[in-house]
């Protein structure tokens, strides 16, 4: 049951139906129920097993961190509830992960969204034992927090600390939160159907058979796989947004118009946020300020001098974040290299920044923050990001390396206008609704990356110009993406985590 | 607070560090910033800036940080 079938409607609809009749003080309950429901019916008993597992684990371990932290132990006794269930909850994530390398019989073992609760969860434990948290009591509270049905596939990985006391408040419905939750939902499903599903059978095309292309064409795909990647798995976040709104759960937000960045870490910073400060507070600044690289900073220092030296650790907490960034996103010899690479270009990028900042003012680029600068900031970016991609999405290593050799080496520019293009799978008509909606995401992006809220303005205008925006959404939706689209086959692609 | 002030000039030249109360939320001060900067406060005041300090809320501002290291038992 995923977001875009028609029985996920039917759920909803008999979810919000149960919520908002329930009294008050049982609505966080009917939302605990609606979640396993939920789970139920996207991975069955095995995934269920699993998420109560995770669920079981944490709660125990949650009081025995809690009761701990009280008793004022040592530091190395308060770690050993970190280290049993973070170990076993890790441990079976990377089994799950690892399944086909580990025990080939048995192939790629599914279990919808285990990297997002898992993650969420040792999130919460970790802040206990550092005492930012209170410990959960209810184990059915944990539970939801856990596995509340609109983020439980696909994220965001949000902190207790931020969702709990909505999700227990049982709010009731709200006019106004429930348009602005619509309106999130209906940009979602406009996102998902209108661009990315558009964008899915060239990439699946090009990615698939990149040997019959030049560079020309492999590098447009690799650029529409881009968009399909931000309008697939930001989409999916915002209809998970939206309905979680019309609840009255505010979730943090997990994009922030990534192609606007103007460095591979700004980039980090506004993709999977979630993800990124979870991997900065849970793994960077441990590793960074741990013992043992401070020693290694010191005596590094005084070695390579003191910029270098001070650098050293830091490097190794950055390569650290985006190896585990890589095994995150899966299996595979190409989705490692795209982790390392993008520890290997940040960590770069921090030891040639003297360099980067002389060639600035040569160049006579002021800075990263306004006018040629920052368009020069955005393009080299969006370069390196598409670099990365050719490992992101390959099929395998040697895939991608030979996509990247194709593009280097057999560039073939006149295919791009020699119709070459419209033996990919997309005819005219695909493109032209791909563009237009790309175009309406830029819009939207210029517009939000300058801080205006889009639906707010949207409220405070005319009901006429209100009607004809959210029409025209809702027709493409409806006619582009599900009359004319494909919307049925393609599921989200970070579902898959 | 001068020798604090030198440290942040020297980690950016180009920010205003005494105006500024936004630090962290305006993303003047990255992680990597952070690393470096808890480096130089520890070796520079004798402190020891550790994980559960690094909140948003004791690096906003040059004060909230002068605040973090006084708590700490540092002269400044």
């Amino acid at each position: 049951m995923s977001f875009i079938s028609p029985s996920f409607f039917i759920f909803l609809a008999g979810s919000f139906a149960c919520f908002f009749l329930a009294p008050k003080r049982a609505r966080w309950f009917v939302l605990l129920a609606a979640s396993y429901v939920f789970y139920w019916f996207v991975g069955g008993l095995f995934a269920v097993s699993a998420i109560t597992f995770t669920i079981l684990t944490i709660y125990l371990s949650g009081l025995w961190a809690g009761a701990l932290r009280e008793r004022n132990a040592s530091k190395w006794i308060r770690r050993l509830p970190l280290l049993f269930c973070l170990t076993a909850n890790f441990g079976l994530l990377f089994f799950f992960i690892f399944s086909s390398y580990i025990v080939p019989r048995l192939g790629m073992l599914l279990i919808p969204g285990i990297s997002f609760y898992t993650f969420q969860a040792a999130g919460y434990l970790i802040d206990i034992y550092r005492g930012k948290v209170a410990v959960e009591k209810n184990p059915l509270k944990l539970a939801l927090f856990l596995s509340f049905f609109p983020q439980l596939v696909q994220g965001p990985i949000s902190r207790h600390s931020e969702i709990a006391s909505d999700l227990f408040a049982g709010h009731g419905w709200d006019w106004e939160r429930s348009r602005r939750g619509v309106q999130k939902m209906i940009w979602g499903y406009f996102m998902k159907l209108v661009i990315a599903n558009y964008a899915a059978p060239l990439v699946n095309n090009v990615f698939s058979y990149y040997y019959n292309h030049g560079g020309a064409i492999i590098v447009f795909a690799v650029f529409v796989y881009s968009i399909q990647i931000y309008a697939d798995f930001a989409g999916g976040i915002n209809i998970t947004m939206g309905i979680a709104e019309i609840l009255g759960v505010k979730l943090p937000e997990n994009f922030r118009q990534p192609f606007f960045a103007n460095s591979l870490t700004d980039f980090w910073r506004r993709w999977h946020i979630t993800l990124t400060r979870w991997l900065r507070d849970y793994l960077f600044y441990p590793i960074a300020l741990s013992k043992p690289l401070g020693m290694f900073g010191k005596v590094s220092r005084k070695i390579f001098g003191n910029r270098i030296g001070k650098m050293l650790p830091t490097s190794i907490a950055t390569f650290c974040v985006y190896f585990a960034m890589g095994v995150w996103h899966g299996a595979g010899a190409h989705i490692l290299m795209f982790g390392i690479l993008n520890g290997a270009l940040i960590t770069a990028g921090l030891f040639f920044e003297p360099l980067t900042e002389r060639l600035r003012k040569l160049t006579r680029l002021r800075g990263e923050v306004s006018g040629k600068g920052k368009m020069f900031a955005i393009l080299r970016t969006l370069g390196l990001m598409m670099f990365l991609r050719y490992f992101a999405r390959a099929e395998s290593l040697s895939h991608a390396w030979g996509m990247l050799r194709q593009t280097f080496t057999d560039f073939r520019l006149y295919e791009l206008w020699n119709g070459s293009l419209l033996r990919l799978e997309l005819s005219g008509f695909d493109y032209a609704v791909l563009a237009f909606g790309v175009i309406l995401l830029f819009i939207r992006d210029i517009i939000t990356e300058n801080e205006i809220d889009c639906r707010m303005q949207l409220n405070k205008s005319r009901p006429i110009v209100q009607f004809a925006v959210l029409t025209v959404l809702l027709l493409s939706v409806t006619i582009f993406g599900i009359y004319y689209g494909d919307a049925l086959s393609a599921d989200f692609i970070y579902a898959a985590h | 607070m001068e020798k604090l002030l030198g440290i942040l000039k020297n980690l950016h030249s180009d920010v205003a560090w005494a105006n500024e109360t936004a630090l962290i939320d305006d993303g003047l001060l990255d992680s990597f910033d952070i690393i470096a900067l808890v480096g130089d406060l520890n070796d520079t005041f004798g402190v020891c800036v550790e994980l559960e300090h690094l909140e948003p809320d004791n690096f906003n501002s040059v004060d909230a940080i002068a605040a973090l290291l006084r708590s700490l038992g540092a002269e400044i």
